[in-house]
């Protein structure tokens, strides 16, 4: 195991992970202080629903009052990236931490144990893996209905499988070191095994691909809510921004920018969100483990 | 591997697929390709048309089917009005008035149960078939024998068996043969059909997609109806997939079917053997192209010399050259909200159940101040100004503009939140004020107008008192339908789509006991019921006229729902595009599509 | 050696990995069945319903399609059904689903074979410029690029894509399969479609128009399936390269004074390419999500386009039939890939690796 400070040393030296942890700290601070640099209106009923300034399906360019512009249905944007910032880190940290759970609990079971157990969780994975995944969520989504409650789970139900996988590769790795066949030897339970060698030991490139997947599930939630399954209208999500702002791509002829804003504004949101994440992972990457190649 | 060579192949790879891709770019400047089998023709007009002998039409969904007797959806009905032709069609712009077709003459009896066609000599099947009225008379007995469940069948049930029927499949099981045969009778060159009682809106009926003429002959040996029992009993309401003329046609139309490829394209070609005078372009080819970008610059590059464009996206083809804009067309649809006056048991959309603030009881609507007070909290300036940029207007009754019997003195609600806050304070002995109400309403996924139209009822009930609460939900198109259909819903908003233009397409489903939308929510009076029974048995215009206009004030004093608006529509084409009139009820965007034509003349 | 032997095991293995796309296949048709407890027969009987008017016979419709059964009644129904090489009705085509498959198959094949090798080769190649120098230049620069392009939202670079190439440069690179003019060649008699992929049949019939043109619109949606996922492999090529850099035998060909092209290519590149290789499966699975969004925004109708309007419309056949095709596929890639890595890498125990 790699102590901490070596870790940060590491990040310190390479400027690409600099750049990822400033972009991620950035977005911490917006979603920590969302009330406060877009405090909601008075008696609106649901903070996360963008308030709208009128109902004209046409985009209003930043204004004063608007200063990144409203959105077909005069949805502010400014209101709808900052608190889009929250939903993002939900999605990506609730998903993922929900991932690491089943994934760590299924993984040890089959890795440890072996045998039947191993058979049976291996050959469920492969029924998941073998369905496509978008098109698994996208089903998932249309059961549950749109809300970003329904596009979590189907995130989830989807990217499991390959934490299971990773898991289990590296702990029968680990599980035949001679600390552990000494550990076994002394008697120990196989929950006190599990938890004190073998995951402390095994769990580090599991780690790094939860980092590096963050970003991956929020740009999922973003294509679910593209394709019409996400979060409902209105709700501050980036990737249902970009929804509302997809049909306002190319403007009338001789001013073909006229709607940038819809466009480009919740989308560098939604890149330099997914970049912070990756910049960060692939730095832990490097640092932590070269064998993680091999995922 | 051999990796030595890696960059350098790679480099070959891309310099050959950008050479390929210059080709037709090169090519394309010295000679425009041709169709194959196509003379190269000389003087070509000044301003240069794209694809000259093709039309080309980019819309969001294709057709389900191509049996005219099967399908019941607009992208079917545009393609089947090109390859079949019914007996007679509306004249022009009229709904009222009709030009023969496949009828050369017509006349209906003294008692209106009689209706007679003279069937037109030396027309054509695409096959080379001839016309007989034999195949008038197959044609109408083949869609009633298959009565596709889902189908478009009922408007002929009902006329011909009178206002309670509406399938084949009855209570005692199917319908004797005999009864549907018996309706069309053929008599010379003449085919009669022959009516349960009056029907005035029948002519409007049979200019519709349903009542094509079809192919006899070549309809049995594709496996169709043969007129015996067991092939009746065989072939009625048929799975989706499962009647035979669902992907092929044969008709006497102005274009025949050359190849459709489902969810990509239909294209037709132009019937050169047209008893009339041949189309004006060669191919017509219908894309589905589901992304509104992707429309829009195939239409302002040309490639699509029509495209379906959304309400909402006017404001982006504003000051695009080349254009020819058709603005203010009133369609035939019509939105509303429906009160439900008995919510179901099962419904989770009513809080509590009861009247404490946080929920409503399930007879909540059945106070006639509730709905009042409702309506009178919708602000229709906004919705039609800011939600559809001005391009509808209010209706006060389901009998929209342009339907037979509209009436322009209509009296309508506007906002008023004074009368809203007098009439809340008197709905249930003033409990409702004093405790307030919590429910939910729901839209469907997508539909920005109509998640519009519940915002502004929640926000001015909400101002009214602060103790109205409405809920929002969004629910995917198959959940909303549930929610209505099962009675789940305290509220419901849906729109109704024309199937022929006389008041009472509109009346029954919004407001007999029966229709779709009023049985639904359970809306029954037995006035409105006798006038409908009335207004519909009537041949007499200015007797249906007057019923109308009272059905319509029922719907003003009864407040059964709130109606929304009638959106006005546009239609956007290459300039080059001439021919194009409206009217209201053609099942096509692109109206009578043998009218059109590509040219700067 | 016992070469003899090892077909022997060879044969075996493949029987043993073949066998295992059976359970396979049926877990995977347990998951939509269970799927469709979700929804109420009238929700499943919607289906049918384009029109609130056409609800009046819903009961008719859950009864004809059998939507009120007991779940099991249905899958049986379901199974059956399969066994006699029905796959149902696809609703949102108009078509069977055998049919349907076949129709939209082409259409992604088409963008399969170009975006893959982009995909790989690409990667592998920039992968490996940049390990060989890592922390230059080079290497901060495909590392950034390769960040990015992974960070890029797919719909949102097609968007811009189609933005820019078709909106500004107006049609140089269109969406769709081919133009209009185009479209009616391939139709016409004088064109055998003998594969249904555009560009070979081009080829094929020897016209070059049709060529260029399907070429044309391939371009931008490969380019959208490339960008993100070359990135995928390009930071794996990287880091296997570094770790196969650094192995003793490097140092030693290093130290025998082999020239660094050579090491690079003949030695480290070799081994490097083992972990890309056993990633190929997902790459096939990234490929499937991506071709979805791809051909959505470029109206490119294939099966993606095909089987995301499915699941939109819960046309459950299609959508079961979908997981079934790509099951089969995804089973069949991994197989192969196996395959390749134990022929690669001899120290690989077939029998030890069956997941």
């Amino acid at each position: 195991m790699m102590g901490l400070r070596f870790v940060l040393y590491q990040l310190k030296k390479n400027p690409l992970s600099i750049i990822g942890v400033a972009i991620l700290i950035t977005f911490i601070i917006i979603a920590i202080l969302a009330p406060f640099i877009a405090p909601p209106p008075e008696g609106h009923y649901d903070r996360y629903m963008i308030p709208r300034d009128g109902f004209s399906p046409t985009p209003q360019p930043p204004s004063e009052e608007h200063i990144f512009g409203t959105t077909e249905g005069q949805y502010d944007i400014f209101y709808g990236v900052i608190w889009g910032t929250r939903s993002a880190f939900q999605v990506g940290l609730i998903v993922i931490g929900v991932v690491l759970v089943i994934g760590i609990l299924l993984g040890s079971l089959s890795g440890y144990f072996g045998g039947i157990i191993d058979e049976i969780i291996m050959r469920i994975t492969d029924i998941f893996l073998a369905f496509p995944a978008l098109i698994l969520a996208m089903a998932i989504t249309v059961a549950l209905g749109p809300s970003l409650k329904s596009v979590m789970l189907a995130l989830i139900t989807v990217s499991w499988p390959p934490y299971a996988r990773l898991i289990r590769g590296d702990i029968l790795v680990v599980r035949e070191e001679d600390y552990v066949e000494a550990s076994r030897g002394i008697g120990s339970s196989h929950l006190r095994i599990i938890t004190r060698h073998i995951l402390p030991n095994s769990i580090y490139p599991t780690l790094i691909m939860a980092s590096l997947d963050i970003g991956a599930v929020v740009l999922a939630a973003a294509a679910l809510s593209f394709l019409g399954l996400g979060a409902p209208e209105g709700y501050a999500d980036w990737g249902q921004m970009i929804n509302f702002s997809r049909n306002w791509i190319v403007g009338p002829p001789g001013d073909p920018l006229a709607y940038w804003y819809t466009v480009t504004i919740p989308g560098i949101f939604i890149f330099l969100f997914v970049m912070g994440w990756n910049l960060l992972g692939d730095s832990f990457r490097d640092i932590l483990d070269p064998r993680l190649a091999r995922r | 591997m051999k990796t030595k060579g890696l960059g350098k192949a790679w480099l070959l790879v891309v310099a050959l697929i950008v050479a390929a891709m210059m080709l037709p770019a090169c090519a394309a400047e010295e000679a425009p390709p041709l169709p194959p089998g196509e003379e190269e023709e000389e003087e070509p007009p000044a301003p240069e048309i794209k694809n000259p002998d093709t039309f080309v039409y980019a819309t969001i969904g294709g057709p389900d089917a191509l049996d005219p007797a099967y399908s019941y959806d607009t992208a079917s009905g545009e393609v089947e009005q090109c390859f079949y032709e019914t007996l007679i069609f509306f004249d022009g712009e009229s709904t009222t008035e009709f030009v023969p077709v496949l009828a050369t003459e017509w006349n209906m009896s003294e008692d209106g149960k009689t209706y007679r066609f003279k069937i037109r000599d030396g027309v054509k099947f695409h096959n080379g078939n001839d016309l007989t009225p034999e195949d008038v008379e197959y044609s109408f007995e083949r869609g009633m024998v298959q009565d596709y469940g889902a189908g478009p069948q009922w408007m002929f049930f009902e006329p011909f068996f009178g206002p309670d029927t509406h399938s084949s499949r009855t209570d005692e099981g199917l319908m004797p043969l005999e009864d549907i045969t018996s309706k069309v009778e053929v008599d010379g060159q003449w085919v009669q059909f022959n009516l349960f009682a009056p029907y005035e809106p029948f002519l409007q009926i049979l200019c519709g997609p349903w009542g094509s003429v079809v192919d006899k002959e070549w309809c049995i040996e594709n496996g169709d109806w043969d007129g015996t029992q067991a092939s009746y009993e065989a072939l009625n309401d048929p799975p989706a997939g499962g009647s035979p003329l669902q992907a092929i046609a044969n008709g006497t139309g102005p274009f025949a079917l050359e190849r459709w490829e489902p969810g990509v394209e239909i294209s037709l070609l132009r019937n050169d053997n047209y008893w009339r005078e041949p189309a004006n372009f060669e191919r017509l080819i219908i894309k589905v192209v589901d992304e509104w970008t992707t429309r829009k610059l195939m239409l302002e590059a040309g490639d699509a010399d029509h495209i379906y464009v959304p309400r909402a996206h006017i404001a982006e083809l504003e000051g695009v050259e080349g254009l020819t804009v058709y603005k203010d067309m009133p369609t035939l649809q019509v939105d509303a909200f429906f009160f439900q006056f008995a919510i179901s048991p099962e419904s989770t959309f009513v809080g509590s159940g009861e009247l404490d603030g946080n929920g409503i009881p399930l007879d909540f609507f059945t106070d006639l101040d509730v709905r009042l007070g409702f309506t009178y909290a919708f602000d229709w300036e906004t919705y039609l100004e800011d939600a559809l940029m001005g391009e509808a207007v209010q209706v006060g009754s389901p009998i929209v503009d342009g339907l037979s019997y509209y009436n322009p003195d209509q009296p309508m609600y506007s906002l008023d939140l004074a009368k809203a806050e007098e009439h809340l304070k008197k709905a249930w002995g003033g409990q409702v004020w004093e405790k307030g109400f919590t429910f939910t309403i729901a839209y469907n996924a997508g539909n920005l107008v109509r998640k519009t139209a519940c915002e502004i009822l929640q926000n001015n009930l909400f101002q009214i008192n602060p103790e109205f609460k409405v809920n929002i939900q969004v629910m995917q198109w198959p959940t909303l339908l549930r929610g209505m259909y099962m009675q789940l819903l305290p509220m419901f908003q849906i729109g109704w789509l024309a199937d022929y233009p006389d008041a009472h397409n509109f009346i029954f489903p919004f407001m007999h006991s029966a229709g779709t939308f009023s049985g639904w929510q359970n809306y029954h009076n037995p006035e409105v019921d006798a006038l409908v029974a009335q207004g519909i048995g009537s041949v007499d215009p200015a007797g249906r006229q007057v019923i109308y206009n009272q059905l319509g004030q029922l719907y003003y004093d009864d407040c059964p729902g709130i109606m929304l608006a009638q959106p006005l529509g546009r239609r956007y084409f290459r300039d080059w595009v001439q021919g194009f009139y409206f009217n209201p009820i053609l099942p096509s965007q692109l109206g009578n599509i043998y009218a059109l034509s590509k040219s700067y003349d | 050696m016992q070469l003899w032997g090892f077909a022997l095991e060879f044969r075996a293995y493949i029987i043993r990995r073949l066998a295992l796309v059976v359970p396979v296949l049926f877990g995977v048709s347990l998951l939509v069945f269970a799927l469709l407890q979700m929804f109420s027969p009238v929700e499943r009987a919607a289906l049918y319903v384009t029109d609130p008017k056409q609800f009046a016979n819903i009961t008719e419709i859950i009864e004809k399609y059998g939507l009120n059964d007991p779940l099991w009644v249905q899958y049986g129904n379901w199974i059956s059904q399969i066994f006699h090489g029905n796959l149902g009705w696809s609703k949102v085509v108009s078509l069977p689903v055998t049919d349907a498959i076949l129709n939209f198959l082409p259409a992604t094949l088409e963008l399969a074979i170009f975006a893959t090798p982009l995909i790989i080769l690409g990667g592998i190649f920039l992968g490996s410029k940049a390990a060989a120098h890592k922390d230059k230049a080079v290497d901060h620069i495909t590392r950034a690029g390769a960040i990015m392009g992974w960070s890029l939202p797919t719909f949102w670079l097609g968007l811009m894509l189609l933005m820019i190439f078709y909106g500004f440069f107006s049609g140089l690179f269109p969406p769709e399969r081919l133009s209009t003019a185009m479209n009616i060649v391939v139709h016409s008699e004088a064109f055998t479609q003998y594969t249904g992929l555009h560009f070979l049949d081009a080829i094929l019939n020897g016209n070059w128009q049709v060529l260029g043109d399907s070429l044309r619109h391939l371009f931008l949606p490969v380019i959208t399936l490339t960008v993100v996922q070359l990135a995928f492999i390009m930071r794996l090529m990287r880091s296997s390269m570094l770790e196969s850099l650094g192995k003793g035998y490097i140092l030693t060909a290093r130290a025998k004074g082999l020239d660094e092209n050579t090491v690079v290519s003949k030695h480290a590149r070799r081994n490097a390419l083992i972990p890309v290789l056993t990633i190929a499966g997902y790459i096939f699975a990234l490929l499937v999500n991506g071709v979805v969004i791809t051909e959505t925004i470029f109206n490119y109708k294939g099966l993606g386009w095909w089987a995301w309007q499915s699941a939109i419309h819960l046309d459950i056949p299609s959508v079961l039939a979908f997981a079934l095709f790509n099951g089969i596929l995804f089973v069949l890639t991994n197989l192969v890939v196996d395959l390749l890595y134990a022929k690669i890498d001899p120290r690989v125990r077939l029998g030890g690796q069956a997941a």
